[in-house]
């Protein structure tokens, strides 16, 4: 839930890369972390495995500005996307406001994003929150590995997966390289935030 | 939501039951690990915000350990440092008090002064949590 | 009879019975002697000094003075001893009636005088003179530290007689910091004579603390007040 500080007029807003193991999560975050150097003052926390894998969650605030004379911070999470990390995903999505579900495009991951995106729903509904009521944006990423002649799932496909009922905004992406990973971000927060404004009114 | 009067009560507690006596940095957050006020000695600078996401991930990493192992909740997380350390306490059910400390106080008078201020901040935050 | 330094140790901890750190000499029930199986003698109270850094509760206080009665009956013949015993004790039932408004500096008190108490039972090596001084030290951070408490709720009562004469503003602010003390300097006669004052002091002085607080509240409250008018004017 977030935060708003009438004091200090400051809105404190959580979102949440969710997805598959090894799907693009923390490269979404690095990404935003380097192009956005300037204005981030504080390092990105992150706690990983030896491997590099996320262990806990990766952790990213991020100063949008001001939006109605209120300081808006946003806190970008990811979560660790292994199976056997369930537990941990639910303790990060406590008080969600936001979610990006970065889906992996490859064909082989087809099956791990539809049970991904089911571990999502159950998990948001111990905190008794629906995943059609939540701002939410699927990120459909690794395109670029098109080029290099992996096998990728369909536009099509990944839609009817993931996105039939929900009918949620999405981006193909690329995290690696960049590619609509700021629309990404940016269309989440913009979600987050009239959502939040719905809310207080 | 929490009003300009009520977070001026609890900064007011912040400083009287605990920063008064010695305590270096102290932040009250919510379980989602939003920073809901805070006070420092002005001579470190820490990243509070930070501080507070680890930390609501920490204290509640933990208390799903405490429950796997059949106790509602465990009754201290402290960690101990060379120069500073860190206590946590639950306030509610969604609030945590988190204090920095160094050495000119004891964790024993701490958990104390944490016990008051938990009770005053208590009855500040009652009203605006949800049944 | 000139002073010698053999001598000066003496004077300095002479502890009267009544002595305490701002409490009456209210009794806590302490058991019988259990008795030491052998071995170091100050191991149940060290590691009682050593739980109270951890967590300061009426069970562990009442564990607490347990065994100090035990080792006063144990060394009742070493008068050194016995007045080590009696510091700890008298900060122990400060901290245990004060609790979280005791003075922080109370627990590091209670662990230096220990840990001294600890390093004169243990060191065979050590003369009658070097104890002493030992003991001295110990007597004099108690002193110090009674002071500031005394000068804490001193604050308090002063504040209290501005107010009587109409002043509303917190003295305490003015006080600045307590009134430096020296080495082997005496307290203030009057600080001394209000500690070994009535037992009620104590609760007198706390509650006039509280009503100081309540004070600087309100003067804040009003004076937020005053500059939100001023904005709007």
């Amino acid at each position: 839930m977030a935060f708003v500080n009438l004091k200090k007029k400051e809105v404190q807003a959580k979102i949440v890369y969710y997805g598959p193991g090894r799907g693009g999560k923390t490269t979404n975050l690095e990404y935003i972390y380097n192009k956005f150097n300037n204005r981030i003052k504080t390092e990105m926390v992150t706690i990983k495995t030896h491997g590099d894998r996320t262990l806990f969650f990766d952790f990213l605030p991020f100063d949008v500005g001001k939006i109605r004379g209120y300081d808006v911070k946003i806190q970008l999470y990811t979560v660790p996307g292994q199976v056997k990390y369930d537990a941990t995903r639910r303790l990060v999505l406590r008080g969600v406001d936001g979610i990006v579900f970065v889906a992996d495009s490859m064909a082989v991951r087809r099956e791990k994003n539809i049970l991904s995106l089911r571990n999502l729903q159950k998990n948001l509904a111990t905190f008794r929150k629906s995943i059609f009521r939540i701002p939410i944006v699927l990120q459909y990423n690794k395109k670029d590995l098109s080029e290099q002649g992996i096998p990728l799932l369909s536009l099509q496909i990944l839609e009817k997966d993931l996105n039939s009922q929900l009918k949620a905004p999405s981006f193909e992406a690329s995290a690696l390289l960049g590619s609509n990973v700021v629309e990404t971000m940016k269309k989440i927060i913009s979600m987050t935030m009239s959502s939040l404004l719905k809310e207080l009114k | 939501m929490l009003g300009r009067k009520a977070l001026d009560e609890i900064e007011a507690v912040l400083q009287q039951d605990l920063f008064d006596v010695g305590v270096d940095c102290i932040f009250l957050i919510d379980m989602a690990g939003n920073v809901i006020a805070n006070l420092d000695n002005g001579e470190i600078k820490h990243d509070i915000y930070s501080l507070a996401a680890l930390a609501a991930g920490n204290f509640a990493a933990v208390s799903t350990m405490a429950r796997i192992v059949g106790e509602d909740e465990f009754s201290l997380l402290f960690h101990k440092g060379e120069k500073e350390s860190i206590h946590f306490s639950k306030v509610l059910s969604d609030f945590l008090l988190i204090t920095i400390f160094g050495k000119g106080i004891s964790l024993g008078f701490l958990r104390l002064k944490v016990a008051d201020a938990t009770e005053k901040i208590k009855r500040i935050l009652e009203p605006f949590c949800a049944p | 009879m000139t002073e010698t330094r053999d001598d000066t140790p003496n004077r300095a901890v002479q502890i009267n019975n009544e002595d305490t750190l701002g409490q009456s000499g209210r009794s806590v029930n302490t058991a019988n002697d259990t008795g030491n199986p052998g071995g170091n003698p100050l191991r149940e109270l060290k590691s009682i000094v050593l739980s109270l850094d951890w967590e300061i509760t009426d069970e562990v206080m009442g564990g607490f003075f347990q065994e100090i009665q035990r080792l006063k009956d144990r060394y009742s013949n070493e008068k050194i001893l016995v007045s080590f015993l009696h510091l700890l004790d008298s900060i122990g039932k400060y901290i245990k009636i004060n609790k979280s408004k005791a003075h922080p500096h109370a627990g590091k008190l209670l662990n230096s005088t220990y840990m001294s108490l600890e390093k004169v039972i243990r060191s065979q090596h050590l003369t009658s003179l070097e104890r002493k001084r030992m003991l001295a030290r110990e007597v004099k951070r108690y002193r110090r530290l009674k002071e500031q408490i005394a000068f804490r709720k001193t604050a308090t009562v002063r504040e209290k007689t501005v107010e009587g004469v109409g002043k509303t503003r917190p003295v305490i602010e003015q006080q600045g910091a307590a009134p430096p003390i020296e080495e082997g300097s005496r307290a203030p006669g009057k600080t001394h004579e209000r500690f070994q004052g009535p037992v009620d002091t104590i609760e007198t002085f706390a509650g006039v603390l509280e009503e100081l607080k309540q004070c600087i509240h309100e003067e804040f409250r009003a004076l937020r007040e005053e500059l939100k008018e001023w904005r709007k004017t």
